[in-house]
């Protein structure tokens, strides 16, 4: 088995993980998650509770931080000014449909965020808000509904963007895009919890301060669902075996264990709930709640790090065939060391 | 009609990479074989050589992901195309085709792929030992038995 074990790693040419999507990819995904992710759950927060909040904006700012991602995109272009021509073909490509759906998130939930806020900003600057400015005309209780749907959308969009390139073994599974839907409203939710206590501590408003608490299970049970599913889904991807095997083993032993067991584990799940048990020990300690919602955002973006950075595409049909051709020859050699003495006399 | 497709003997590949150069110099004006269409694999040490180009897929994952509609099925050809006017350099073809065909070039920000050199491929005739053809689907059958029928004669009477 010597021989053919050598001939086979041989064949085995270094298979190195994907150098064609980098970290901008990975930002561009964490915030249209991100984002997406606070503004369902800061609408839904609103439609359930109906906490008596000074400004439902504190609330609604998820399309900010999409748009912010979104030129991270644009980043990663070859051609970054011919980007509009992103949006010419969605009907069979899902970074098509993807550009269409982003950019639908981003134009209802800007106008919902900006009708939300401009009522409380206005008087403050001594400029009369004008009628058509109210966050309870039907149009706008439309365009959050619109907004709120495709905010589901981003955020499981984030997933199948990956997936539909099909021939990259870590990303071709639909545990991804649910891994990533959950992902997101785990750190939307950490998002909201983090924007509603900041708030409430700045202005001393004891609502605000009492929502981010009631939030709080909310946040750790999607927590507790994401670590479920990232298990399943390594799982998964380590018996789909060929690349796929491989970049699970990149992820958990390899070139990114530390971005899998320090940023994904360790501060994705781990530290936020550690000290959120902490925390809940002492309530009058807000800073230990921002250092846990710091913890887990950056979790979240190293999630959509390593699996950017570890995935790793399929062998070329050939090159298997070529492995395979190979491996039955060697069968039929005898193993190094136990050839027949050839005698020359 | 079918149409005519790029067809490989690796048997045939001595590895000289000539297809490579010519490619290169065809579609880029320069000698960098790493702006090649055609691109090909060794392992030197079992002598094995796999110069990849275009499959010609029925269902060309790289036009069926291209985002910007770039990369399309040419109906004269029947070889997917990138049109570089309109490619946006996103790599989502790279990713997508299983063959490893689409390459990005680093010099012109787009994606770029075998074109088959608009019906007249530069690398068949630069390839010395007839390793790269460019015939109809139905004649790689016929071709082997011709070339296999003038081994055993050439055997038998030389």
């Amino acid at each position: 088995m010597h021989i053919k074990q050598s001939i086979i790693n041989g064949l085995e040419r270094t298979v190195h993980p994907q150098e064609q999507w980098e970290w901008p990819i990975a930002v561009y995904l964490y915030m249209a998650g991100l984002g997406a992710g606070a503004f369902a759950i800061g609408l839904l927060t609103d439609y359930i509770l109906h906490p008596d909040i000074p400004s439902r904006a504190i609330l609604l700012w998820g399309p900010i931080l999409v748009t912010i991602g979104a030129p991270f995109l644009i980043l990663d272009l070859g051609k970054k000014l011919r980007f509009i021509n992103a949006s010419l073909n969605p009907w069979t490509s899902w970074a098509g449909r993807g550009f269409l759906i982003l950019s639908t998130l981003m134009i209802t939930g800007l106008i919902v965020f900006g009708v939300n806020l401009l009522p409380s900003v206005l008087p403050l600057l001594n400029i009369e808000v004008p009628s058509w400015i109210n966050p309870e005309l039907t149009i706008y209780k439309v365009l959050e509904i619109i907004a709120l749907v495709f905010s589901i959308g981003t955020a499981a969009y984030t997933g199948i963007f990956l997936k539909s390139t099909r021939y990259v073994g870590l990303w071709n599974t639909w545990f991804l895009p649910a891994l990533f839907l959950i992902s997101a409203l785990s750190t939307g939710s950490m998002g909201i919890i983090i924007a509603t206590m900041g708030y409430g501590v700045i202005a001393d408003n004891s609502i605000l301060r009492e929502l981010s608490h009631e939030l709080m299970p909310v946040e750790q049970i999607l927590v507790l669902v994401e670590a479920v599913v990232l298990a399943l889904y390594i799982f998964m991807r380590y018996r789909a075996q060929g690349s796929a095997l491989k970049s699970v083993r990149l992820l958990l032993n390899g070139k990114y264990r530390f971005v899998f067991w320090a940023g994904i584990i360790g501060l994705g799940m781990l530290l936020p709930v550690i000290l959120e048990f902490i925390y809940s020990r002492f309530p009058e300690y807000p800073v230990i709640l921002f250092i846990t919602g710091a913890s887990l955002l950056t979790g979240g973006f190293f999630l959509r790090l390593g699996v950017v950075k570890s995935g790793m595409k399929e062998l070329h049909p050939l090159h298997k065939m070529l492995v395979l051709q190979y491996d039955w020859k060697a069968l039929d050699k005898p193993a190094y060391g136990q050839e027949k003495e050839v005698s020359h006399g | 009609m079918a149409k005519k497709i790029l067809v490989i003997d690796t048997e045939k590949c001595t590895g000289c990479r000539k297809c490579e150069l010519v490619c290169a110099v065809y579609h880029t004006g320069t000698t960098d074989p790493t702006r090649s269409r055609i691109k090909v694999l060794k392992w030197d040490h079992v002598g094995f050589y796999l110069p990849l180009s275009c499959q010609n897929c029925d269902h060309a994952s790289c036009a069926e992901v291209c985002p910007s509609g770039a990369c399309k099925k040419d109906a004269v050809l029947g070889v997917a195309i990138i049109n570089q006017k309109v490619c946006i350099g996103c790599k989502s073809c790279v990713l997508a085709c299983p063959f490893g065909v689409p390459t990005f070039d680093h010099v012109s920000g787009t994606s770029v792929k075998c074109d088959y050199c608009g019906g007249d491929p530069q690398c068949v005739p630069a390839c010395e030992a007839g390793a790269i053809k460019y015939i109809y689907p139905d004649e790689i059958g016929i071709s082997r038995r011709d070339e296999l029928s003038r081994k055993l004669f050439s055997e038998k009477f030389s």
